[in-house]
C-alpha cells in the first residue's frame, strides 16, 4: 500500500513537472510560427469557421495542405481546442504538450508490463528520464501532429504487448494502432511494417486455432476502423509521401537504406550531434539524448542481444527495429521527427542499462549519481532549448511573419507583394496571422484544388489573397505597380534598388538585430516612365 | 582435407579458415588498408600482423601471440601520435569563436556567471572538444562509410557483441585503450583513426566464422 501511495505521489510530480516544462512560455518558444504549425492551425481555424479546408473541400479524409496530404486526425481535434482556447500557436502546442503528458504515464505502464528491469526504482528513473529527454520536450511543445501520433501508437504497442499473453487484447491493439494511422505519415506506413514483424515473430503466441476468432474480429473492427483510408486508398493523395527511392540500382537503394540505418542508430547521431538537414529539428549542443545516456545505452544494447530470445525482450527488439524502417525508407535525408516512434524503446534500452549499472551500485552512489545526472541533464536542456533555441532557431522557424502580418494590417490600403524565392510556402504564415476570412480565401483560390482534390494537383507557388501576393518577384511588372514590395536580404539587390527607383520604407529584424525583411515602396512615375 | 556437412558440432574453426576469412574481409571489406599500402607500406605491414595476431589471440588464447600483439599495438599507438595533428582538435575556428561570443550575449544578466561556465571557461570547452573527439570515435558511420565496406557494418555490430560477451580482458582493454587514446587524439589523422581497425575487423572476423560454425562445416 504504502509502494503504491509512493508510486502514485512520484508518478504524480513527474507527470505535473514535465506539464511545466511542456508548457512553460509555450506560445513564445519555439520563436515564430513553422509553416507545418501554420498550415495545420489555418485549416484547422478554417474548418472551425466553415467545415471547409483552405481550398473549400469540405471535412477531408486527407487535407492536402501545401501537398502532402496529411491525415486528418490532428486537425480535428483542434477544433474543439480552438473554439475553447482561440487561434494562438499557444493551443496547437498545447496538444502536442498533452500527449506528450500522457505518453509519460503510457511509457510508464509499458515497461511495467514489459518486465525487463530487475529493480523496481529502474522503473521510476526510467520514466523520470523519459519525461525530460530533449526529443520528447522538442515534440511536446510542436503545434502539428508527430507527438499525439506517437501516443496513440504507443497505446496501441501496449495492447499488442498485453496480447502475447491474453490475446484479447488484439481486438484493442489492432484498432487503436490502425487509428494512429489518421493521424501522422510515419504511423501510417509504420502500422503495415509493425504488424508484419510482429505476425512472423509471435506467430506461435498469436496465431493459434483458440485465437482466430478473436483475430477474426480486431481484423473486422480495424477494417472498419479503416473505411475513410480505404475510400480514398486508390487515389495519389493517399500515396503522396510514399516517396520512392529512385535510383536505379538494387545496390544503390540496399547502400542508402543501410546508411539510414546506421545514421539513426549512431550513438553519435542519437547523444551528440543530430545529422538532420533540416535547421528546424535542431536544438543547439543537444541532440535527441544527453550525452551521458550513451553508457547506459550502449549497456542496454548489449542486453538486449543477450536476452533476444525471452518474449518481452524479443517485443522490444521488434520495435526497436521497425520504429526506424519508414524513416529509413523515404528518402535519401535523415529526418529526426520520421524516427520519432524510436524515442520510445531507445529509452526502453537506456533504462535496462540504468538498471544494470544501479543493481551494481551501493544505494547512496546511486542516489548521487542520479542527483548529478538529473540535474546536469535539466541545465542543458535549459541552456539548449529555453536560452539558445530561440535566438539561433528562430528564422528557422519562420520568425517574422507576425510582425509582417501587423505591418500589412496597419497598411491595409497598401498592395502588398511578398518574395517567396526561398519558403514558397510562406503564404499559410500571412493567411494564419491575419485571420484571413477562410470563405474568402476558399473562392480565390483556384478551384482545380477543390475539384480534383485527391487527384494531387501540381502547387503552383503563387497566391493571391486580399491585398496581399505571395509569389516570386516579377520585375518586368512589379516595379510599375503602386506598391510595398517585401523580401528577404537576397530578393532585392542594391542595384535593383537604384534600377527600380525603389524607397526602403521599413525592416523587420530578428532579436539580435539582424533584418529579416525589407520592406519597399514602388515609384511607378518614375520608374515606368524612365522605362 | 574434406569439409562437409555434419551433425552439430562445436568444433572450433580451424586456422586456415580463420586466414581465409581474413583475406576475404582485407580484400572485399576494408579498402582502406590498400589505399595505406601504397602511401605508407610500414604501417600498412604493422596494421596487417596486429590484425593477424589480434585475430589469433582471441580465438587460441596464446601467450606468446597475445605478447606479439601488445607490440605491434603499440607501434599503431606510436604512429597514430606520430600522424594525427590532435592540437588543433583543442582550438577554436573564427566561426566558434564568434559563436561562443554571441552564446554569452544570449543568457540573461543574471546568469552571466553560468554562461562564462557553460560557454567560455577552458575546462568547459576542454570537455567539450574532448565529448566531441569521443563521439566521433564510436560513430559507426565514420568506420563503415571511410575505411569499411558499408555491407560489413552489420557484420561488424553482430561481431562486437560477441566480442564484449567474450569476456576477454586482453581485448577488451586494449579496445579501452584504444577509444581512449583516441578521445584524447581526435580521429581526422592522416590514416584516419586506424587504431580501432584491427578491432573492427576482430569483431567482423568473430561474426563471419559464428556464421560458418552455425552453418555446421568443419574440417574433416
Amino acid at each position: 500500500m504504502r509502494i503504491k501511495l509512493f508510486t502514485f505521489l512520484a508518478l504524480g510530480v513527474i507527470l505535473l513537472g514535465s506539464f511545466y516544462i511542456y508548457t512553460y512560455k509555450l506560445n513564445d518558444i519555439p520563436k515564430g510560427f513553422y509553416v507545418d504549425e501554420a498550415t495545420v492551425a489555418y485549416n484547422a481555424y478554417s474548418i472551425l469557421q466553415t467545415g471547409k479546408d483552405e481550398y473549400g473541400k469540405s471535412y477531408p479524409i486527407l487535407f492536402r495542405l501545401f501537398g502532402s496530404y496529411t491525415p486528418p486526425g490532428f486537425i480535428y481535434l483542434a477544433v474543439p481546442f480552438i473554439y475553447s482556447l482561440g487561434e494562438e500557436p499557444f493551443t496547437f502546442r498545447l496538444i502536442s504538450a498533452l500527449s506528450a503528458v500522457v505518453s509519460i504515464f503510457v511509457f510508464y505502464v509499458f515497461i511495467k508490463k514489459l518486465k525487463l528491469y530487475k529493480l523496481s526504482l529502474s522503473y521510476m528513473l526510467a520514466t523520470i528520464f523519459y519525461a525530460i529527454t530533449p526529443w520528447l520536450v522538442f515534440n511536446a511543445r510542436l503545434g502539428y501532429e508527430v507527438t499525439l501520433a506517437f501516443l496513440v501508437f504507443n497505446i496501441g504497442l501496449y495492447f499488442m504487448c498485453v496480447a502475447l499473453s491474453k490475446p484479447k487484447n488484439l481486438l484493442w491493439g489492432l484498432p487503436i494502432l490502425s487509428l494512429s494511422a489518421y493521424i501522422a505519415h510515419t504511423q501510417r506506413y509504420l502500422f503495415g511494417v509493425f504488424l508484419l514483424f510482429y505476425f512472423l515473430l509471435f506467430r506461435k503466441q498469436i496465431l493459434r486455432s483458440q485465437n482466430l476468432r478473436i483475430l477474426v474480429y480486431a481484423l473486422l473492427i480495424t477494417l472498419v476502423v479503416q473505411i475513410p483510408n480505404l475510400l480514398v486508398f486508390s487515389t495519389p493523395a493517399f500515396w503522396a509521401k510514399a516517396t520512392v527511392l529512385t535510383d536505379k540500382s538494387l545496390y544503390q537503394i540496399s547502400h542508402n537504406v543501410l546508411l539510414q540505418f546506421l545514421t539513426y542508430y549512431s550513438p553519435k547521431s542519437l547523444f551528440y550531434i543530430l545529422p538532420d538537414i533540416d535547421l528546424q529539428h535542431q536544438l543547439p549542443e543537444l541532440s535527441v539524448m544527453y550525452n551521458w545516456m550513451v553508457v547506459p545505452f550502449l549497456v542496454g544494447v548489449y542486453l538486449l542481444f543477450k536476452n533476444g530470445k525471452k518474449i518481452n525482450f524479443k517485443f522490444l527488439t521488434l520495435i526497436f527495429i521497425t520504429a526506424v524502417i519508414p524513416a529509413a525508407l523515404s528518402g535519401y535525408f535523415i529526418s529526426i521527427q520520421r524516427a520519432l516512434p524510436l524515442l520510445f524503446p531507445l529509452v526502453v534500452v537506456i533504462g535496462l542499462g540504468m538498471d544494470e549499472i544501479a543493481r551494481r551500485l551501493p544505494r547512496i552512489i546511486l542516489l548521487g549519481i542520479v542527483i548529478l545526472v538529473f540535474s546536469y541533464s535539466l541545465v542543458i536542456l535549459y541552456k539548449s532549448y529555453f536560452i539558445l533555441f530561440p535566438k539561433e532557431q528562430a528564422l528557422a522557424w519562420n520568425y517574422g511573419y507576425r510582425q509582417l502580418a501587423e505591418y500589412i494590417t496597419t497598411h491595409a490600403d497598401s498592395h502588398f507583394t511578398i518574395d517567396n524565392t526561398r519558403n514558397p510556402r510562406s503564404y499559410i504564415e500571412l493567411l494564419y496571422f491575419l485571420r484571413y476570412p477562410p470563405e474568402m480565401y476558399q473562392t480565390e483560390v483556384a478551384s482545380v484544388y477543390r475539384q480534383m482534390y485527391y487527384q494531387a494537383p501540381p502547387t503552383v507557388d503563387e497566391y493571391h489573397f486580399g491585398n496581399v501576393e505571395v509569389r516570386r518577384l516579377d520585375w518586368a511588372k512589379d516595379s510599375c505597380a503602386r506598391q510595398i514590395i517585401v523580401g528577404d536580404n537576397l530578393s532585392v539587390s542594391e542595384s535593383q534598388i537604384k534600377e527600380h527607383n525603389l524607397a526602403e520604407i521599413d525592416r523587420i529584424d530578428d532579436m539580435d538585430g539582424n533584418t529579416i525583411f525589407r520592406l519597399f515602396k514602388t515609384n511607378p512615375a518614375k520608374d515606368c516612365l524612365i522605362q | 582435407m574434406k569439409y562437409e556437412l555434419a551433425p552439430y558440432s562445436k568444433k572450433i574453426i580451424s586456422p586456415r579458415v580463420t586466414l581465409a576469412v581474413l583475406a576475404v574481409i582485407f580484400l572485399f571489406f576494408n579498402p582502406w588498408l590498400a589505399a595505406t599500402f601504397n602511401q605508407n607500406k610500414f604501417l600498412a605491414l604493422v596494421y596487417l600482423a596486429a590484425v593477424v595476431t589480434l585475430v589469433f589471440a582471441y580465438l587460441n588464447d596464446s601467450k606468446f601471440v597475445k605478447t606479439l600483439f601488445i607490440l605491434l599495438f603499440c607501434t599503431l599507438v606510436f604512429f597514430q601520435f606520430k600522424t594525427t595533428d590532435y592540437a588543433n582538435e583543442y582550438k577554436l575556428t573564427p566561426h566558434e569563436a564568434n559563436l561562443q561570443i554571441a552564446r554569452m550575449n544570449s543568457y540573461p544578466p543574471s546568469l552571466a556567471r553560468v554562461a562564462y561556465v557553460l560557454e567560455v571557461k577552458k575546462e568547459t570547452q576542454l570537455l567539450y572538444a574532448l565529448q566531441a573527439n569521443f563521439f566521433s570515435t564510436i560513430d559507426l558511420n565514420l568506420y563503415f562509410l571511410s575505411y569499411f565496406a558499408l555491407v560489413s557494418a552489420p557484420l561488424g555490430i553482430v561481431g562486437l557483441y560477441f566480442v564484449l560477451g567474450s569476456g576477454k580482458k586482453f581485448v577488451l582493454r586494449t579496445l579501452a585503450i584504444a577509444v581512449i587514446i583516441l578521445t584524447f587524439l581526435g580521429v581526422n589523422g592522416t590514416y584516419g583513426p586506424f587504431l580501432l581497425f584491427p578491432f573492427i575487423v576482430l569483431a567482423i572476423v568473430v561474426c563471419l566464422t559464428k556464421l560458418l560454425e552455425k552453418m555446421r562445416w568443419y574440417e574433416n
